[in-house]
């Protein structure tokens, strides 16, 4: 064996043990809260001897494991060595009861050995066990066995290693089921250790305040398990990396629970920012912010008001002087009046608790809520599947539609009115009033004339379709424009001459140039209009 | 069960029991399940990478690949895995990978060898990195890094395995009329006359009898070698057709490494597929001497592909209205089906035109015959002995 495959081992080794130690404090804190569920109860159980004997199950498991495998059990001594197995634990936790409660007095009668706290404690106890036990070979199954390598196919073990057990072994599925069964045994702990807190009857009572109660057994049980998950995390990538004959540095196992420490020490620091308490539920708190906002607006308005008032005064004043009023008749300084505030509910807390009470919701149900769109959005599918949910998918598809509808409907409009907003602008830009347009054009001096006739003229050519491209010039255009109206290209070829003489030529434009291009401008006018009219005819 | 619906579940039962440790224990799982998410894909994005390789590499050379990992950032890695997708004839198995863990700012390295045993042009990489959280609430976030590429040059044998004359029947040979004399081919003295110039000048024989002598140099010219690659499949036997070409383009490189040695031009056009030449043309290389002009001829032969990109003839026809008068052409092909008429002409025209035949597991005698009734100087090549090894 080489040294990285020697240390691999070792790996396994230690974390074997780790692996145990932590699924046994995981147990015993999930029996303790148990237990402080049951006293609460008003249950006078002294079950403590469950802890212990819960606290030993997983090294048993572990053990019993080992022999099977190493005895290379059948499927019917298997079950009669797990049922004998059983027995023997629910008789020694018995024998732990005895020694922890004493004897009871049978008085002859046997059947008082066989009370209902032996059924029931032998019942949790091989509740216990079955997970422990399931704990331990989903870890083992965690783990790259050397067995799983194929060897080549035409080796005579292929066909061996085709149908043996190990080349079936799902590593992901079981980090899975170990991550799965930490989270489920943390939502029945949080309901017991809660159970144990808060007086079932007080539960609705939504006006009572926040419980401030470190439970213990319940922080000791997620430590442990998220150390757990990290671990099983780390097998399971380790496990891959095999598979793949990945060479692993070793910073990777030695930076892990650092990591993992930092993450959790850095949430923890987080947590404890935060505000966990509130005096306002959620729905009180929105309307109290609102009622804040609403009041904050009211009173900016006022005070907005009070300053045109200010501003206006010496105005008002001076007019009233103007009028000759008497003294008695000037106008008073304005006084700013503050708004009356929504008289609040009685019992209402103070703004500060409302905001931090918004806040504390704000983030509890962000958080909530993000966990819960990463949730549809990764199991959607299997979410689609689920019988149960359909009448609530056929609600959201309904409300998606409706959606879907409202937003192409209004997509269509705001285009519909985008266009007719553009085609008005178009037609005021062609047909402006011919009395405006006339105003216009005898203010106009001969060099804007001029060129007005020639502008006016591609305006009119783009609304007929003859577009003038950026960068073409007056010629280019008017080459292209006179091709498209052959019986006045000469007119054209004049308004172009005459627009270019005006637009760069240093010396005067006279007057009766201008006035001279007005019959060509006219004809260019009338042969556009002409050819828009056939164009739409066409259309 | 999901780590997002338990933090669902686990608001439900914090916001029913009111109890503060449990709206702590939400936020510690809120904050792992956020940092797990948003941290790996940027952390991630912050990782640059740089392959550091030769371009080039000889036939048999081991070439060394050094990969620098960089965590740019600000956030650590707790792992990341590298994997090098590789070109199988250089390496087996074909992927190379690496497990690592980073720090803020931490450099690492990965190297392998790649292990040149057969010619061609290689993308290395590209080089996929993925990652993931601590705890598996984010899942596996993936990246990808550029590729780069190698030239492995064909593999250069000495021209007697080729069953080919040490001394090479062409290059710089004595010639009647004179295009320039040779320095290095002194031919005797003679008198000095008026015009000749003073470099020449042999100043112990002028010496010895008193009077100016100048050195007479042997008329010679310098045969420019324009070498031809035929990769045309049909001109070579389809059975043994991958390794008779692959040989065709190591005798190419082996006669232009020659004349590399022997400082003399030569030029390369092969009907072979240039994967870098635009349009899926053959490379078409000018004229050139020098330890540069050899790299990119042995880079293109390196790269060429053993399919045609044009027919031979075709292609040699062309490229002969190029060539500088007098060269000597060096037609490597298979069985040198088709060429005969192309070779009179260029005999014709006054080239020293030299065949080589590469397709050695055909009966070439024939052909071999008619071309040189033709003029051209024909050699048959022989297997080398790694090449018969791989044949048997």
């Amino acid at each position: 064996m080489n040294g990285q495959g020697r240390r691999r081992e070792v790996r396994i080794h230690l974390g074997m043990w780790w692996r145990l130690a932590l699924i046994t404090g995981m147990m015993a804190a999930m029996m303790s809260t148990m237990l402080d569920a049951v006293h609460a109860a008003g249950v006078g159980w002294r079950g403590s001897y469950l802890v212990f004997a819960i606290a030993l199950l997983p090294l048993e498991t572990f053990i019993s494991q080992r022999m099977v495998r190493r005895r290379e059990l059948r499927s019917d001594e298997l079950t009669r060595f797990h049922l004998a197995e059983g027995i023997t634990l629910v008789l020694l936790l018995q024998l732990l009861r005895y020694i922890d409660q004493g004897l009871p007095a049978i008085g002859g009668r046997v059947e008082r050995l066989l009370d209902v706290e032996f059924f029931l404690g032998g019942m949790i106890l091989l509740g216990f066990w079955s997970v422990a036990a399931a704990m331990i070979r989903w870890f083992q199954d965690l783990d790259y066995q050397p067995d799983e390598k194929a060897p080549p196919v035409t080796s005579p073990d292929y066909d061996l290693w085709v149908s043996s057990r190990v080349r079936h072994v799902e590593h992901t599925a079981a980090f899975q089921r170990i991550s799965a069964t930490f989270l489920i045994g943390g939502i029945f702990i949080l309901i017991l250790g809660g159970a144990a807190r808060v007086d079932p009857a007080a539960i609705i009572d939504f006006q009572r305040g926040t419980i401030r109660a470190l439970i213990l057994h319940v922080l000791v049980y997620f430590v442990l398990g998220m150390a757990l998950i990290a671990e099983a995390r780390l097998s399971l990538l380790h496990t891959r990396w095999q598979h793949e004959e990945v060479n692993v540095s070793r910073s990777v196992s030695r930076r892990w629970p650092v990591l993992v420490g930092g993450l959790l020490l850095l949430a923890v620091v987080v947590a404890l920012l935060l505000p966990v308490d509130y005096s306002v539920g959620i729905i009180d708190a929105l309307q109290q912010a609102i009622n804040y906002l609403v009041t904050a607006a009211v009173t900016i308005a006022y005070a907005l008001l009070y300053l045109v008032g200010l501003l206006l005064y010496p105005l008002q004043w001076l007019m009233s002087l103007g009028r000759g009023g008497a003294e008695g008749e000037q106008p008073s300084m304005p006084e700013f009046a503050a708004p009356t505030p929504t008289p609040s509910p009685a019992g209402t807390p103070p703004l500060l608790d409302a905001l931090k009470s918004l806040l504390f919701w704000l983030i509890a149900l962000g958080i909530a809520g993000y966990a819960l769109y990463n949730f549809g959005r990764e199991h959607g599918a299997t979410l689609r599947g689920m019988k149960l949910l359909r009448p609530l998918w056929a609600l959201l598809g309904a409300l998606a539609g409706l959606w879907r509808w409202l937003r192409r409907g209004a997509t269509r409009a705001g285009r519909a009115v985008a266009k007719a907003v553009r085609r008005r602008a178009q037609q005021a830009q062609v047909s402006t009033p011919m009395g405006r347009r006339l105003r216009r054009m005898g203010q106009m001096s001969p060099r804007e004339l001029v060129q007005y006739y020639y502008l006016s003229t591609v305006q009119r050519a783009e609304a007929t379709g003859l577009r003038r491209r950026p960068n073409e010039t007056a010629d280019e255009f008017s080459g292209g424009l006179a091709a498209s109206l052959p019986e006045v290209d000469q007119d054209v070829d004049a308004l172009t001459a005459a627009f270019v003489e005006a637009k760069y030529s240093a010396h005067v434009v006279p007057p009766e140039r201008a006035q001279g291009l007005r019959p060509f401008w006219e004809r260019v006018r009338q042969a556009l209009r002409r050819l828009r009219r056939e164009r739409q005819a066409k259309q | 069960m999901d780590l997002g619906l338990f933090i669902v579940v686990l608001f439900i039962i914090a916001a029913v029991m009111r109890v503060d440790f449990f709206f702590y224990l939400l936020y510690v799982f809120g904050a792992v399940y956020l940092i797990s998410r948003l941290w790996i894909p940027r952390a991630l994005r912050q990782v640059a990478v740089q392959r550091h390789i030769d371009a080039q590499a000889f036939w048999g050379e081991k070439v060394s690949v050094r990969l620098e990992i960089r965590n740019a950032g600000i956030l650590p890695l707790p792992w990341l895995q590298l994997q090098e997708t590789l070109p199988q004839p250089l390496a087996f198995p074909p992927v190379r990978s690496r497990a690592l863990s980073l720090w803020p700012r931490e450099r690492a390295e990965f190297s392998y060898e790649l292990d040149c045993r057969q010619r061609g042009y290689y993308a290395i990489g590209p080089l996929r990195l993925s990652s993931g959280d601590l705890l598996d609430a984010g899942g596996r976030v993936y990246a990808e890094a550029g590729v780069s590429h190698l030239t492995v040059f064909p593999r250069i044998l000495p021209l007697e395995d080729l069953g080919i004359p040490s001394r090479s029947p062409f290059g710089t040979v004595r010639h009647g009329s004179a295009i320039h004399r040779d320095p290095s081919r002194t031919a005797g003295v003679r008198e000095y006359r008026p015009g000749d110039t003073i470099r020449h000048i042999n100043w112990k024989a002028s010496a010895v009898t008193g009077t100016l002598q100048t050195k007479v140099f042997d008329p010679v010219i310098s045969l420019d070698t324009a070498v031809f690659l035929d990769l045309e499949r049909g001109h070579y036997d389809a059975a043994h057709a991958v390794i008779t070409t692959e040989e065709a383009v190591s005798v190419a490189a082996s006669f232009v490494v020659q004349l590399a040695r022997r400082r003399q031009p030569f030029s390369l056009a092969s009907n072979g597929v240039d994967p870098l030449a635009a349009g899926d043309r053959g490379p078409v290389l000018p004229m050139r001497s020098g330890q540069a002009h050899l790299t990119t001829v042995l880079s293109a032969l390196g790269r060429i592909e053993n399919r045609e990109s044009e027919p031979f003839a075709a292609m040699l026809q062309r490229e002969a209205l190029n060539l500088p008068w007098g060269c000597t052409v060096l037609v490597v092909t298979g069985s040198g089906e088709g060429i005969l008429p192309y070779c009179l002409q260029l005999r014709r025209s006054g080239f020293n035109v030299v065949v080589l035949l590469a397709d050695y597991y055909s009966d070439l005698r024939a052909p071999a015959r008619e071309l040189e009734r033709a003029g051209a100087t024909v050699y048959r090549l022989r297997a080398t002995e790694s090449l018969e090894k791989v044949a048997k």
